[in-house]
């Protein structure tokens, strides 16, 4: 049985890069895929603040690949992942106001709806690249859980109090680490440390304007 | 005999799109590309609209403060990156120049847009492309060969090849003309770019340009042989329909071993174009067999079906008729052509008559 009726979950369009937001009746906003490296270039080229070397440094572990071009085989590499703690901060404070990494409470509530929804519809005012992307992953995936990215994705960023740790039921060769989301948590991460297969979607509460 | 669609493709507009890379990899190469814009902007005939640009931002800069600002510029897209697509994403038809050095993050992203095959790429320290195949890469070294080429207007493009016998074309600013075979030309054009079905080979377009002539040779496009009722079907002209009275003429005239002029009083006998010649109408140009059709001139082709029967214009000179068979207007009538092979050209045969059928119920006509 759903936990939430049918209507509950809807796709919208962000204000910021036309990327689609799931829109969770009662509980907020949630982007719907991991941050993609076509995102995070728009906030570069509006901020003036990171350099062709800044971007290489994080290409260098997770090499940029076209969404015109990416495959099953491939698709961790359209997300922007090794970034600092600061920088996912900076890019969620252009993103939008109330935006942030979610807690872990919240990632895991969200990943359990997630998987017992419907597939989701697509919203027609989204952006070409982002129409790409959905198009390959109605293909790729066999439930909401793995649409979203939420399951075979990446390492994503939660909040867990005052730290951070990592959430995320990555495929085996992208992260060899087998992980249950709903139990595992990545922790003892070091500072400054450049971890390629972890990346962040943002998330919102309905009260957090 | 060879039949294929070809396409001759070339920017349209006059614009000149100078992009510059002010980021971090470009940095030690700043004078170089100030000095190569500069050129540009200096050498680029009036009537040319320039526009200039910076990598990573969609924001476009004035050319006349180029000189005071251009390091202020330059240090507020310093540390943007280097991606081209806030630019891309709001130009549709320029020649587009970027000038700078090191790896273009983004290129990938447009490799398959038909639009931007002709981007140069000014390369004054590292590539800007890697191994991304999108327009064409120049060291800064062959940069004076390229800016003649910038600036290296077409004048005139002739269209020609071995047996070379169009049959449609969708650029109406292209004629045909009989000089040592067929040709399509053109000459003050806005917009040369056209897509042409055609009889023959080795076929290729000439350009006349203020600098030097350059030959391209045309490829074929698409996978399957151009099909006459494809072209007519899939064209942009949009049909219209025949007034009942009028599809009654034509259904009774495409039985009919003669021709006759609807009009009850007259009768007289219609042999080529769609318009009765008896001067008792009055009409200096002939009385039109279809008041439908009275603004008409060329070919049109008839569509008959259960809805009714259905008009459109074809927009060339030549039309295919059968295999290896075509019609030719000229001077308000239709010549029918075939190919000879043992003469190895086409030769002409008889005069269109009024309606000529075509397969599935179409008819082509000249009015």
């Amino acid at each position: 049985m759903s936990l939430l009726s049918d209507d509950l979950i809807t796709v919208v369009t962000d204000e910021k890069t036309h990327f689609p937001l799931l829109k969770i009746e009662k509980i907020g906003f949630l982007t719907l895929w991991p941050i993609t490296k076509v995102q995070y270039e728009t906030f570069i080229t509006q901020v003036n603040n990171y350099g062709d070397s800044w971007y290489n440094e994080i290409l260098a572990s997770n090499p940029r690949i076209s969404f015109q071009h990416f495959s099953k085989r491939n698709y961790e590499r359209l997300f922007i992942t090794g970034l600092h703690i600061g920088e996912v901060q900076s890019f969620a404070k252009w993103f939008g106001d109330g935006y942030q990494i979610p807690t872990v409470k919240e990632w895991r509530n969200i990943y359990k709806i997630i998987s017992e929804d419907d597939f989701f519809s697509c919203p027609s005012d989204i952006s070409y690249p982002a129409k790409k992307i959905w198009k390959k992953f109605t293909r790729f995936s066999n439930s909401p859980s793995q649409f979203s990215l939420m399951k075979d994705g990446i390492i994503e960023w939660v909040r867990d109090g005052e730290k951070y740790a990592g959430l995320g039921a990555p495929r085996s060769h992208f992260y060899p680490n087998v992980l249950d989301p709903c139990k595992d948590l990545v922790t003892k991460i070091k500072q400054n440390e450049r971890l390629y297969y972890f990346g962040f979607r943002l998330f919102k509460g309905m009260n957090d304007d | 005999m060879e039949e294929q669609f070809v396409e001759f493709s070339v920017p349209k507009s006059e614009n000149i799109v100078v992009v510059l890379d002010a980021s971090e990899s470009a940095e030690q190469f700043w004078p170089t590309i100030v000095d190569l814009a500069k050129k540009i902007f200096q050498n680029t005939p009036a009537g040319i609209e320039k526009k200039l640009f910076f990598l990573s931002n969609p924001q476009e800069y004035n050319i006349d403060n180029f000189e005071e600002n251009v390091g202020s510029w330059r240090k507020n897209n310093n540390k943007k990156g280097s991606f081209i697509s806030p630019i891309l994403n709001q130009i549709t038809q320029a020649t587009i120049v970027v000038i700078g050095s090191g790896i273009i993050y983004d290129l990938e992203d447009w490799k398959i847009h038909p639009s931007f095959q002709n981007i140069v790429f000014i390369n004054v320290g590292n590539s800007m492309r890697g191994n991304v195949e999108l327009g064409t890469e120049i060291e800064k070294d062959d940069f004076d060969d390229q800016l003649l080429q910038l600036h290296n207007r077409i004048l005139s493009v002739k269209i020609t090849g071995l047996d070379f016998f169009p049959y449609y074309w969708d650029n109406p600013g292209y004629s045909i003309i009989d000089e040592d075979g067929i040709s399509l030309i053109s000459s003050n054009l806005e917009d040369y770019s056209i897509k042409i079905a055609a009889y023959g080979r080795n076929i290729t377009a000439t350009m006349e340009k203020t600098e030097k002539q350059e030959v391209n040779s045309l490829s074929h496009t698409g996978t399957h042989t151009p099909d006459i009722i494809q072209i007519i079907e899939h064209n942009n002209i949009k049909w219209e329909k025949l007034e009942r009275d009028e599809m009654e003429t034509f259904r009774k005239h495409i039985v009919s071993d003669i021709i006759r002029c609807p009009d009850p009083s007259c009768e007289n006998e219609i042999t080529g174009l769609l318009r009765c010649d008896n001067p008792k109408h009055g009409k200096l140009l002939g009385f039109p067999i279809y008041p439908s059709l009275k603004n008409y001139k060329g070919f049109v082709i008839f569509k008959d079906n259960s809805q009714g029967v259905f008009f459109k214009h074809y927009p060339s000179e030549i039309v295919k008729i059968d295999e290896e068979k075509v019609a030719r207007s000229k001077k308000s009538k239709a010549t029918v052509l075939h190919y000879e092979p043992n003469m190895k050209k086409w030769v002409e045969q008889d005069d269109l008559k009024p309606y000529h059928p075509l397969k599935g119920g179409y008819y082509v006509s000249l009015i």
